[in-house]
């Protein structure tokens, strides 16, 4: 007995003691149950899609929604935001008001990337580990994962493409961030160099896309995920900005870099059926996969599907269940909700962002094609859908509504819901649309061709007068000067005869005009889509690039229709001052980044520990 | 021949056999008599063999006779009776006993002066011998004191453990801060360990420590403060060093009562108890506010029109007129006199063999803030039994259900702050009361208000008795243990091994509920909503220890060696479901309505350490103890998996050198105790060594996974490294004793959450090791024993009090900016500043110098009177010397708060004056200085105790010295800017041009009167008659007759009187993250009386 309990005492003791003090290594490994560890990732073709969904649903967030549309409109001469909404966005509508008053401080929190980062380091562990992937998985062919790390590098060179036109430099990061042994100090790397590499990784991933997705529960995703033509597309973009890069004077470069995009372009136009268009655009049938909208009502659509001339969108649907009120919506991220925002519901008709008349009255004379061409009044009247002349531009159809608020008139924007439905306001119940947020769709290969056609012609002929001014030549004076004028013009004219009754007629315009002209286009197709500040950003660049002096107050000549304050103009007035500053968070973790010399204050000498 | 052999000795060898079998099944009978009584029954005879173990045993019948089959004549037969001396009989081949008991002589009281021993866990150290930091207490201060849970009843007891309750809601919990703090992130409660096992819950990693609420430190309620006999605080790191990497706050360990060898006794202690809240602000009655609020609202921006606001109008012709012409003090409303039923009962007996205590006990409170309930069962039950002389085992099970019922709202806060002039309920077209509870916003005209604050504010009363709160928790903690002396311990060395387990289960639900009668929002408002937490864990820890202690020949060494193995591990898991859109009358989140949350996190937790303790001793003169344990934890990566925590301390008693004899008549003892420690601390969340990948919900139809955290490869552990300089003393053979410390600790490796660039797609790095904070201090503990007797009066008093110097010494620059936010120039905030060389919890902020008394400047004295002016008036620039600042016109520069700014404001009449440090007419953030700090100079307490006879008075108090606190509370109701009821001082305000007065203008919406200045930062010291309590007990010996053994009666009166300058309710406020001390009105502690009961029998 005094034995057996001796044996009983001592047997779990020394079992327990033994197994325990021999293993006790493995004992100390515990393994989440709520995620996967690196360890058990990356093993199957499976495991890549995952990752490349996190991407893309990364782009769909609200924070990054902002950005693409803080960065790329807000500041421009688009958007005013919306004063009647002060009380309902009492957290953002200062940072609005902000940007769009150009009197961005380096605390504004719309200056943080930190979204975009986010995405940039999903794309980059995409590329660093869809290979291993390979490997491992026998049914994941070389050419599927090559077009995986495509997707990623046309998702990494887009979000750098934002970063640099907005921040002009940033950390360039290609590594994934995984382990705190790895420096997270980086530099910031000059815009030009970024943009070199943009382009390395675009010529890789446009030789590796895919042209086409699977559609899936009904959804094509060729329209929502990269594909070769959306790689081409952005890299026609990207050219046109290198391009523009003031600290490049060379013609032969410049036109080499423009025949490039002229090519992409082309090849654009090779993959899609462009029939319908050709003749008249009223009677194409417009259903090909990749094929120019019959009109421009029907690009836009308040449900989460793609217009056949959508190029590269985000997909929106409202799937996680129960809709709430944009007011409120941090705690669902999908763009929709952003767009919902910015530019108001069916249900709740404004948004943040405004228009009023005053912003594009008295600014025609810079676009107009020939005295009496089109309608001083109308064309960005947006008040008005229809007018007595017939010059009835439909594209401002989607931006009307007129109501009258205290003093002038504001009017909603509804391109992102042509139909408003009418509901009770009060029903908590928010009728949200769920359109698809645009990079790029067919009528932007149009407008870069004649972009790119257009600046090759000017920069090739471009001289100086003896006060070293600029001086266009005033006559077609040369054939193929002629012919890439003419081309650029119909596709021009492709764009506006899309959404006007009266067609576009070609009379003698001089070259200076014909550069005002492709702006002034892309900025009635192209309103309220996030473009437009980089479309001015890029012309200052062009002026700039020609003469120093030439940009001054380009850009801010613009900006200052929607504003009376002259305070705008002296905020624009350099070059610096039309990039953004670091967040002043981000240079408090980082202190290998360097303010842009605008934004650089006094204070920030102040040694605060 | 040899065949017949054979058989012969086949045959004995069968008849040996069946001998041996019989002598081991025999029968043996008897009779047990005694002298008095003749036979006895229920005598228990039991047969025992060499050590005493029992093998078999019966008990005596009516007639005093017993019969029992044996299983070894060798073994030994025993008679025990209560009340009788037991006898020890050899069976031997006797197979009928006549046994005769002898009535036990009745002894009075025997004093057994046994040496006192001590335990940090590991080794039990003679007192005198203990060479390292501890303060021990036993529960016996505490009689007569009703507290819901111990942690009240240890405030300011023991010298450096700095105690302040969270706020005095039912269950509000206790802030414990042992020798400072000395961690950045996480918990910075010292351990709680009970009976030698851990306590304190593996809380899950997602709880916020820093800005935890209320009854999230309530942990202690669990435990009956009835059942605790003692509590040990280990202080310095040697000490703590044998909990490793969970003792680096400091910990405290609590004994539970045992069961005591003798009759049975039944004890029943009954406490009643009545609260009231101490005297709060007085505010202003409706009248006087809708007076305040008119002028507030006419001076933002000298208009009538903003001044019109109809709930303020008295219009009669205003539909809700009657509900918004009333005097309604909400204060009373909501506050209420709060009783406590305490009722506790305790069994105990036990003889040799076994001893036992069980006790059950119910709690149930109401709190001074109405529909506050709290009810506790608590049980536990002690059993040791004696297996052998060798052998024992122990099982403990105890039972604790909680069961309260909170306010959905801050009451307390809402009626603070609620305008006087509405009404509880609607009223008729008469004015009286309907039954319906009047929510502002939801019945009254909604666009007729616009009063800011008041628009949405809840009506308190009727969340108090519509909303709910309740939250329940289940905690079983059962234990089972064996001691085994593998040598008998009588004769040789000992060598004991102990071995437990035990586990520990609990449960914790919440169920919340909020109605739309309550809120003025839409029915389908996210805010009308129903919400249940349920949350369940289960941890079991297993410990085997040895402890060897060798029997020296030569008898002045003595040396004792332990070694402990222990493991624990366990799981839990918690699940959320929200809903809204309720039907009215649906108060369940789970009854199928809109289901707005839902959610689950499972976790796990493991832990393993090695523990080597030895002690040393010569002549008991000289000690020295020595420990080191090794943690392993699942927290960190493979290469820092395992952390180390050694300690060394040692003592001199001095007092027993040869040299010191002259002064042994004095001088009792007198030591010296140096320590050195290290303990550690590992990250509160599991999984930080992994790159993890969690799922999201993809795009489009796939499904998503991304990286969810940069895998912490160099994460380490936290490490603190303390040194002990210690001293205890006693005189006049103990009439007088003490104990005094002097501590340097250092922490370094703090662990933090780390921003970093988000250029690498993370925002932080979960945890990093980042910085080193030191706190250096002393305590001084004194006490005395039977210090003053004359006759049967004696009296006795208690010191302690500590100090202790928070520094920051180093820290990463991304972490401090995290704590240092830039300042917002707005009212009611302090500039948050956190630098390397001071302590947390500096306040910052202007210098307030009064009320602007005139809106321009004049040279001449508006009085008349010739001759300088003495007054500073008018809102002018001055220079250093106070001479006004002109422009080039000669015209006085104004003053302005931050000028060239939109929001920059200049100054007027009425407005508050901040100096303006650097005289450039300008109030900015340039202007901010040093106001104070929150961490006291001093705390400890003291107490004093009389006795005379059966009558014994306790006067207790505790202080606290030096802190300051800044005073939200008040703030707030001196800010008048907002529509929020405001505190009778603001009658006081300036009116008119040429008013002197301290307190500024109303100005609604706009202005800079309330900015965070010294006007708020308060000296918190304080000092509190936390109890005085009178206890008698009543003679044993007339009580007899009644087969009473114990009847006492008890009188408390608790927080009777607290000298304070401090102007807010209660000056004992707690620290918030960066450690400053903000008043926010939390509900003040109570004052209480207690009367009470107890009787044995």
């Amino acid at each position: 007995m005094n034995k057996l309990i001796k044996n009983i005492v001592l047997m779990p003791v020394a079992v327990l003691g033994l197994a325990s003090l021999s293993s006790c290594s493995d004992w100390l490994d515990l393994k989440p149950q709520t995620s996967i560890i690196a360890e058990d990732m990356w093993k199957d073709q499976s495991d890549v899609e995952a990752v490349v969904a996190s991407m893309y649903r990364g782009m769909i967030q609200n924070d990054f929604m902002e950005r693409v549309m803080a960065w790329g409109e807000l500041r421009s001469d688009n958007l005013l935001q919306n004063d009647s909404k002060k009380a309902d966005y009492s957290a953002t509508y200062e940072l609005y008001k902000s940007v769009s008053m150009s009197s961005i401080l380096e605390t504004n929190s719309l200056t943080s990337w930190s979204s975009v980062y986010n995405v940039i380091n999903l794309a980059n562990y995409v590329i660093k580990y869809a290979p291993d992937v390979c490997g491992q998985d026998a049914d994941y062919t070389t050419s599927e994962m090559l077009a995986n790390v495509a997707e990623a590098r046309t998702v990494r060179a887009l979000c750098y493409f934002y970063l640099i036109r907005t921040f002009k430099e940033v950390p360039y990061i290609t590594e994934p961030t995984v382990d705190d042994e790895q420096e997270l100090k980086i530099a910031a790397t000059p815009g030009s160099e970024v943009l070199s590499k943009i382009i390395e990784d675009l010529e890789i991933a446009h030789s590796n896309a895919r042209t086409n997705f699977p559609t899936s529960s009904g959804v094509d995703q060729t329209k929502f995920r990269i594909t070769r033509n959306a790689a081409s597309a952005l890299l026609a973009d990207v050219l046109l900005w290198k391009a523009s890069d003031p600290d490049i004077q060379n013609v032969t470069t410049d036109t080499t870099t423009y025949n490039r995009v002229i090519d992409l372009c082309d090849e654009v136009f090779a993959a899609a059926d462009t029939a319908n268009i050709s003749s008249s655009i009223y009677t194409g049938s417009g259903t090909s996969t990749l094929s120019m909208c019959k009109t421009f009502l029907s690009v836009f659509s308040a449900s989460s599907s793609a217009s056949t001339e959508d190029i590269f969108a985000l997909y929106s649907s409202s799937s996680t269940a129960g809709v709430q009120d944009p007011k409120n919506n941090d705690t669902k991220n999908n763009s929709y909700l952003t767009i919902n925002k910015w530019y108001g519901t069916s249900s709740s008709n404004d948004g943040l962002a405004y228009v009023t008349t005053s912003m594009y009255v008295g600014q025609q004379d810079k676009y107009t094609l020939n005295a009496g061409y089109l309608d001083k009044q109308t064309v960005f009247n947006v008040a008005k859908t229809s007018d007595a002349t017939g010059y009835n531009d439909q594209r401002y159809t989607y931006s009307t509504s007129a109501r009258t608020s205290t003093g002038a008139d504001v009017y909603y924007i509804n391109k992102y819901m042509p139909t408003i439905v009418a509901s009770s306001s009060n029903d908590g119940d928010a009728k949200d649309n769920y359109p698809s947020w645009i990079f790029y769709r067919l009528a932007d290969i149009y407008l870069m061709r004649a972009e790119a056609r257009i600046e090759k012609e000017n920069e090739a002929h471009l001289t100086k007068d003896a006060n070293g001014k600029i001086v266009y030549p005033s006559q077609i004076d040369s054939i193929g000067y002629a012919v890439n004028m003419g081309r650029a013009l119909s596709d021009i004219g492709t764009i506006y005869n899309r959404s006007n009754k009266t067609k576009f007629i070609t009379t003698s315009i001089t070259n200076d005009n014909l550069s005002e002209l492709c702006l002034a286009e892309r900025r009635r197709e192209f309103l309220f889509e996030g473009k437009r500040w980089f479309d001015l950003l890029r012309a200052a660049r062009r002026k700039y690039k020609v003469s120093a002096s030439g940009y001054a107050n380009y850009v801010a000549n613009f900006v200052t229709t929607k504003l009376s304050d002259g305070l705008v103009t002296s905020r624009l007035n350099s070059m610096d001052a039309l990039y953004w500053p670091f967040y002043r968070d981000e240079m408090k973790r980082n202190s290998k980044l360097v303010q842009n010399p605008y934004y650089k204050s006094e204070s920030d000498n102040i040694e605060k520990n | 021949m040899k065949e017949r052999l054979k058989y012969v000795l086949l045959l004995a060898l069968l008849c040996s056999t069946h001998l041996l079998a019989q002598e081991g099944g025999d029968i043996v009978r008897g009779t047990v008599t005694s002298q008095a009584e003749g036979p006895l029954m229920q005598v228990s005879v039991v047969e025992m063999d060499n050590t005493d173990r029992i093998r078999t045993a019966t008990v005596t019948d009516m007639n005093g006779e017993f019969s029992l089959k044996i299983k070894d004549p060798k073994n030994s037969l025993r008679f025990n009776y209560v009340g009788y001396t037991s006898q020890k009989l050899l069976i031997g081949s006797t197979r009928v006993f006549q046994v005769e008991l002898k009535e036990d002589h009745i002894l009075e009281e025997v004093i057994v002066k046994a040496n006192k021993t001590k335990s940090a866990g590991g080794l039990n150290i003679p007192d005198r011998e203990v060479s390292m930091a501890m303060q021990t207490i036993s529960t016996k201060e505490f009689e007569g004191l009703s507290v819901a849970s111990i942690d009240d009843a240890l405030q300011g007891r023991i010298a450096g453990l700095d105690i302040v309750g969270v706020s005095g809601d039912l269950g509000g919990g206790m802030n414990m801060r042992l020798r400072g703090v000395s961690s950045l992130s996480g918990n910075t409660q010292p351990l709680i360990v009970v009976d030698g096992i851990i306590f304190s819950a593996n809380v899950s990693s997602d709880f916020d420590f820093a800005n935890a609420t209320n009854d999230q430190f309530a942990e202690l309620l669990q435990i009956s403060p009835d059942d605790i006999d003692q509590i040990n605080v280990l202080k310095d790191a040697s000490a703590t060093a044998i909990w490793g990497s969970r003792g680096s706050n400091g910990v405290l360990q609590f004994t539970t009562k045992k069961g005591v060898r003798g009759k049975t006794k039944v004890q029943y202690t009954y406490r009643y108890s009545g609260a009231w809240q101490p005297q709060g602000y007085k505010l202003l009655n409706g009248d006087e506010y809708t007076m305040f609020m008119k002028e507030a609202l006419f001076n933002a921006n000298s208009s009538d029109a903003s001044a019109d606001k109809t709930p303020l109008n008295y219009d009669q012709t205003y539909k809700n007129y009657n509900e918004f012409n009333d005097n309604t003090d909400w204060v009373d409303l909501v506050t209420q006199y709060g009783q406590t039923n305490d009722h506790y009962i305790t069994v105990t007996g036990g003889g040799e063999k076994a001893r036992f205590r069980v006790s059950g006990g119910y709690y149930n409170q109401t709190g001074t803030v109405i529909k506050q309930t709290l009810n506790r069962y608590s049980s536990r039950m002690n059993l040791d039994y004696l297996v052998s002389k060798r052998i024992k085992f122990i099982t403990e099970f105890s039972f604790t259900f909680t069961d309260q019922n909170k306010n959905y709202d801050d009451l307390l806060n809402i009626a603070y702050q609620k305008m006087p002039n509405a009404s509880v309920y609607q009223e008729d077209a008469n004015g009286n009361d309907t039954g319906q509870y009047f929510a502002y916003g939801a019945a009254a005209d909604k666009s007729a208000l616009d009063l800011g604050a008041q628009d949405g504010m809840v009506n308190p009363v009727a969340s108090a008795k519509l909303a709910k709160s309740n939250s329940q928790e289940y905690r079983i903690i059962p234990t089972f243990r064996l001691q085994y002396d593998l040598l008998d311990p009588e004769v040789s060395s000992m060598l004991r091994l102990q071995s437990f387990i035990s586990f520990d289960v609990g449960n914790n639900s919440s169920d919340k509920y909020y109605p739309k009668a309550l809120s003025d929002q839409l029915w389908s408002n996210q805010d009308i909503s129903a919400t249940y937490y349920e949350y369940k864990s289960m941890g079991i820890t297993n410990k085997e220890e040895l402890t060897y202690q060798p029997k020296f020949s030569n008898t002045d060494h003595s040396l004792m060696l332990y070694g402990a193995y222990e493991v624990a591990w366990g799981s839990n898991s918690g699940q959320t479901i929200a809903s809204d859109r309720l039907p009215v009358g649906m108060e369940s989140a789970s009854a199928g309505t809109y289901l707005s949350g839902l959610s689950s996190g499972p976790g796990e937790w493991r832990n393993m350490g090695l523990t080597a303790n030895a002690h040393y001793s010569y002549k008991s003169k000289y000690n020295a103890d020595f420990t080191y344990r090794r943690d392993g934890s699942t927290k960190f990566g493979k290469s820092n998996k395992w952390g180390s925590f050694p300690g060394v301390s040692i003592r001199w008693n001095v007092s027993d050198e040869d040299w010191m004899k002259w002064s042994n008549k004095w001088l009792t003892m007198f030591s010296l105790r140096p320590s050195w420690g290290v303990s550690g601390k590992q990250p509160d969340s599991e999984y930080l060594h992994y790159s993890k990948y969690s799922s999201n919900s993809g795009y489009i139809n796939t499904a998503g996974l991304q990286p969810a955290n940069i895998r912490l490869t160099s994460l380490k552990w936290e490490r603190s490294e303390s040194w002990n300089a210690g001293s205890d003393f006693e005189l006049w053979n103990g009439k007088l004793g003490g104990d005094f410390n002097y501590y340097y600790k250092k922490t370094t490796d703090l662990l933090s959450a780390f921003a970093i660039p988000t250029s690498s797609g993370f925002s932080s790095y979960d945890e990093k090791n980042s910085g080193r904070i030191d706190n250096e201090g002393w305590e001084l503990n004194l006490y005395t024993n039977n210090l003053l007797k004359v006759g049967d009066f004696t009296v006795d008093f208690n010191f302690n009090i500590a100090n202790n110097i928070n520094t920051i010494k180093d820290l990463d620059a991304s972490v401090l900016d995290s704590y240092n936010t830039e300042f917002d120039y707005k009212n009611g905030t302090y500039l948050q500043r956190v630098q390397i060389g001071n302590s947390f919890g500096s306040i910052y902020g202007f210098k307030y110098k009064g009320v602007y008394q005139y809106n321009y400047y004049s040279d001449k004295d508006p009085n008349g009177k010739n001759g300088t002016k003495t007054y500073q008036g008018e809102p002018v620039a001055r220079d250093a010397q106070g001479g006004v600042i002109f422009d080039e016109t000669g015209k006085p520069k104004q003053m302005y708060y931050h000028y060239g700014d939109a929001n920059q404001w200049a100054f007027q009449g009425g407005d508050a004056i901040y100096q303006d440090i650097n005289h450039d007419g300008n109030i900015d953030a340039l202007d901010i200085v040093y106001l104070g700090n929150s961490n006291p100079d001093f705390n400890g307490g003291f107490g004093v105790k009389f006795k005379y006879k059966r009558l014994t008075l306790n006067i207790f108090s505790n202080f606290r010295y030096g802190n300051s606190i800044v005073n939200l509370a008040r703030l707030n109701l001196e800010s008048m800017r907002d529509s929020y009821n405001q505190c009778a001082s603001i009658n006081w305000r300036w009116r008119k041009e040429g008013d002197v007065t301290e307190m500024p203008r109303a100005l609604y919406g706009v202005g800079y009167n309330s900015l965070g200045s010294d006007r708020y930062v308060e000296d918190g010291s304080f000092l509190r008659i936390k109890y005085i309590t009178l206890n008698y007990a009543i003679d044993p010996k007339l009580i007899k007759k009644y087969y009473l053994t114990q009847l006492s009666f008890y009188f408390t009166m608790n927080n009777l009187w607290c000298f304070t300058k401090y102007t807010g309710v209660d000056p004992e406020v707690g620290y918030s993250g960066s450690g400053i001390s903000y008043d926010s009105g939390k509900t003040p502690r109570s004052q209480y009386f207690t009367g009470g009961i107890s009787v044995g029998f």
